[in-house]
């Protein structure tokens, strides 16, 4: 069976927009902190001792993000990384949904499923 | 060292992480865990946060292409992805109850793994002969395009068998942080029977996801330090470009020697700091 290539493109589509979305937040964060820290010495994290609480939950996240602080609009970069894989999975399931495919609707739900639960 | 050279390094060394991973289809995680944790001394649980984070620019970066040229199986990514992300989810759970000296362990051992079964593999012959039942009830079978582009039709078999390797997988990729693209492509190639570059481009769509699955649970435990993501997603993105526009002409056989070899040193080193740190 050969594949029709929409779902090919789509899925390319969401992948590479999330991307450049990502990108976009992490190298303004970036920016932002190197200005403001950059000359400083920099201690590499060799003890873990775990992250605030505005840089691990998606929706403290985005409040502390819009508030300006650097570390926290580059944590949403990384926050729209991880939900890159999330979207590319409900563009799947979108595309079985059109195709009335639904033992895959079912599959692909089950994996939304698992990554959000994970995720929240 | 200042925070500017620090995050130059760091995306410097991502870059070459994201080539490698991107075109010998293993994944730039399993590089990056080790150059932060040997390289700049980072705490392995941030270091297979941020090498998670990789992981995932890795897979977007690179499948977004791959996807295009039409390798990729989405019904059989879709599928193994049951098995991927339970299995991340667990091993992320299972992660914090485990003292990091054993998963520096367990990385080493995997990277021995990696080495010797790059440079041993041989690609099997797609399987001849009449589709498996359970594939043909699945709908997974489909067909590629090959160099002079005609149309190749392949179908996967053993699917169970296939199915618990990617859950092993999955834990794996959560427990070290890396897109367990080697026990991926390892899987859909030898115990499926699909077409090599139909098992690699297919794995690196599903690494994404799995890596996805366990930066969930990270982020939440607070392992995951933007100031070392950020450097290290960047890097490892625009190496992952590169490689992706770089392998259709690439000779992957070459390229795992290398890889090999690299890996090796770095496997003892990490077993070696995870023996000593009990």
């Amino acid at each position: 069976m050969v594949k029709p290539p929409t779902i090919e493109l789509a899925v390319g589509w969401v992948l590479r927009g999330g991307v450049w979305v990502a990108c976009t937040f992490v190298v303004l964060g970036a920016t932002a902190y190197l200005a403001m820290h950059g000359g400083e010495v920099f201690k590499p994290r060799h003890e873990f001792t775990g992250q605030p609480s505005t840089l691990t939950n998606p929706l403290s996240i985005v409040a502390s993000a819009l508030s300006g602080e650097p570390l926290a609009i580059m944590q949403l970069g990384v926050v729209a990384l991880i939900a890159t894989p999330v979207v590319r999975v409900l563009t799947s399931l979108v595309h079985f949904l059109v195709e009335r495919d639904w033992f895959y609707c079912v599959v692909t739900l089950l994996v939304l499923s698992m990554l959000v639960w994970g995720l929240f | 060292m200042t925070s500017a050279l620090f995050t130059l390094i760091l995306f410097a060394s991502s870059v070459g992480a994201g080539l490698l991973g991107s075109l010998t289809g293993l994944g730039g995680g399993i590089i990056i865990t080790p150059v932060l944790v040997l390289g700049f001394g980072v705490d392995i649980r941030y270091a297979v946060g941020a090498s998670l984070i990789a992981v995932i620019a890795t897979s977007s970066g690179a499948a977004a292409a791959f996807v295009r040229e039409g390798f990729t199986n989405v019904r059989i990514a879709m599928l193994l992805e049951v098995a991927t992300v339970a299995g991340a989810i667990t091993g992320a759970l299972i992660a914090t109850n485990t003292p990091p000296g054993v998963i520096l362990l367990v990385f080493g051992i995997v990277l021995i793994y990696t080495a010797y079964s790059s440079i041993v593999a041989k690609t099997s012959k797609p399987h001849e002969g009449p589709m498996d039942p359970l594939a043909q009830r699945l709908k997974l079978s489909g067909s590629y395009p090959l160099k002079d582009g005609t149309l190749e039709a392949y179908s996967p078999r053993r699917i169970p068998l296939g199915f618990t390797l990617m859950y092993g997988a999955g834990v794996l990729s959560a427990l070290i942080g890396i897109g367990s693209g080697v026990i991926k492509v390892l899987a859909m190639d030898r115990a499926m029977g699909l077409p090599f570059k139909v098992s690699t481009t297919t794995s690196n769509f599903m690494i994404g996801v799995t890596a996805a699955a366990s930066a969930g649970v990270y982020l939440h435990r607070g392992q995951i330090d933007p100031v070392l993501a950020a450097p290290v997603a960047l890097g490892a993105l625009v190496g992952a470009f590169l490689g992706a526009k770089i392998l259709p002409g690439a000779k992957v056989v070459t390229l795992r020697r290398i890889f090999a070899a690299v890996v090796v040193v770095v496997a003892l080193q990490m077993i070696y700091k995870g023996v000593t740190s009990w």
